[in-house]
């Protein structure tokens, strides 16, 4: 079975310069994110602010998020901001305009979704509480401040 | 080193499949296929939900694959078609174990709330080779019996060519998207990126809690206080996305593009611990191509 184009739009076809790629550019670009396909938008949106996620223990001693939690400080983040959206979408906010509370909740199940991948062996025994933090970086005054960390959750250390 | 009567019959911007030798394309088949199920994420025992589900996810549970990760005789199966697939033999089935484990994880994965950019070019190179194999189509294609038992020279080609299709495209709706998503402020925005280098820094060390060198803090200040200089480094960086159509044109471009895309990565890499290695193996394997060049500079 062949599929033929009307006669002009062929012609016009046949002229588009790198045609394949052109029509996958196009696709990916209407697709969006649906694995395996993607535009690939990161870093498309540049601001005066960026933040971070990590876990700390009871000391707020940093712990390496990769080795304990099977997640990285990015994934962790990401996750974040689609837990957030959904609750401000729900509570009728925009993201941007996310309360205190609606952060502690989605740091709340950011949590409990992390603490469910952790690998007991790489938990240091010492470690009793885990605490979530935010940390904002933003540009202003010509140079870089580091925000006060902000406290979204904290809970004991799951027994295995 | 010459490029098949195709290419050279066509004009530049309506370029086609380069004369890749069948040993070259072997060569490249091999290292795709270590590739791909090196880009696997087999460890799956992570993803036991699918709450923020993406791609297929929205109508399927993949959650199974979660509870149960593929063990050996599964990942044994892949490389068992892998093994097909390099060998010239059966390649839409030999794919198949591959493709269907390259989705199914990746969507999961992709379905835990965060979007990793890591896998999804390989897997568009795999699902396009996939297709090229499962559908014969164009002149110099052999029968159908023919094409999925044992493709010619000319459906090797086409897959070959429709993989370094994908990786154009790949950078290019990368640049374009920067560009809509910032309504054309992203070069002019670019000083901001500075933020970005701490930022993406700061979660690596929470990663790993390994401290970031001290001379990403001077580069990230520089940049504050340079916006131009920034533009211009970033911009360099946008500028080999928007052009990655030029590695479709010939294999000296081919070369020069993938070389440029390898730089780019290697700097995200230092400056922004960001690493993108299938993307540089990919491009590695199918346009810097040096087993390639290196049969080319073989005397007769």
């Amino acid at each position: 079975m062949s599929v033929s184009l009307p006669p002009r739009l062929a012609a016009v076809w046949q002229r588009l310069p790198f045609r394949a790629m052109l029509l996958v550019v196009l696709f990916l670009f209407i697709v969006k994110e649906r694995y395996p396909f993607s535009n690939f938008p990161m870093y498309s949106n540049v601001d005066e602010e960026a933040d971070i996620l990590y876990v700390t223990d009871q000391a707020d001693a940093a712990l390496p998020m990769d080795a304990v939690f099977r997640t990285g400080s990015g994934t962790a983040k990401k996750m974040y901001k689609k837990e957030l959206s959904t609750i401000s979408k729900s509570a009728g906010r925009k993201l941007e305009t996310a309360t205190p509370e609606d952060r502690a909740a989605a740091g709340r199940a950011v949590m409990a979704t992390i603490v469910e991948r952790i690998r007991p062996k790489a938990m240091p025994a010492s470690v009793s509480q885990l605490r979530l933090y935010r940390k904002t970086f933003r540009l202003e005054d010509g140079g870089l401040a580091h925000l006060e960390p902000e406290r979204l959750a904290e809970l004991p250390v799951p027994t295995p | 080193m010459s490029d098949s009567a195709n290419t050279i019959n066509r004009p530049s911007w309506q370029p086609g499949p380069f004369d890749w030798s069948a040993l070259e394309m072997l060569l490249m088949r091999a290292g795709f296929a270590a590739l791909v199920f090196y880009t696997i994420k087999w460890e799956t025992g992570a993803w036991t939900t699918q709450k923020f589900p993406n791609g297929i996810a929205h109508f399927l549970d993949l959650t199974w694959i979660g509870q149960s990760p593929p063990g050996l005789g599964l990942k044994a199966l892949t490389l068992g078609g892998l093994a097909l697939y390099v060998a010239g033999w059966l390649p839409t089935l030999g794919l198949l174990p591959a493709l269907f484990f390259s989705i199914v994880i990746g969507t999961l994965g992709n379905s835990q709330g965060a979007i990793n950019h890591s896998t999804q070019m390989v897997t568009m190179m795999l699902l396009a080779q996939f297709l090229v194999y499962l559908i014969p189509r164009g002149p110099g294609v052999e029968k159908p019996a023919d094409h999925w038992t044992r493709p010619g020279l000319t459906a090797q080609q086409q897959a070959i060519w429709w993989s370094t299709v994908v990786i154009a495209a790949s950078y290019v709706v990368c640049g374009v998207v920067k560009l809509t998503n910032s309504n054309f402020m992203w070069l002019y925005d670019a000083p901001y990126l500075a933020v970005q280098l701490l930022k993406t820094n700061w979660s690596h060390y929470h990663d790993t809690l390994e401290m970031p060198p001290a001379w990403l803090q001077t580069v990230t200040q520089t940049l504050v206080d340079h916006p131009n200089l920034a533009r211009l480094f970033f911009g360099a960086g946008l500028l080999v996305e928007l052009l990655g159509f030029v590695v479709l044109i010939n294999r000296r471009w081919a070369l020069a593009g993938g070389l440029a895309i390898i730089a780019l990565h290697l700097s995200i890499s230092q400056v922004m611990s960001l690493n993108f290695l299938t993307h540089i193996f990919a491009t590695l394997i199918f346009l810097v191509n040096v087993p390639g060049w290196l049969m080319a500079r073989r005397p007769p």
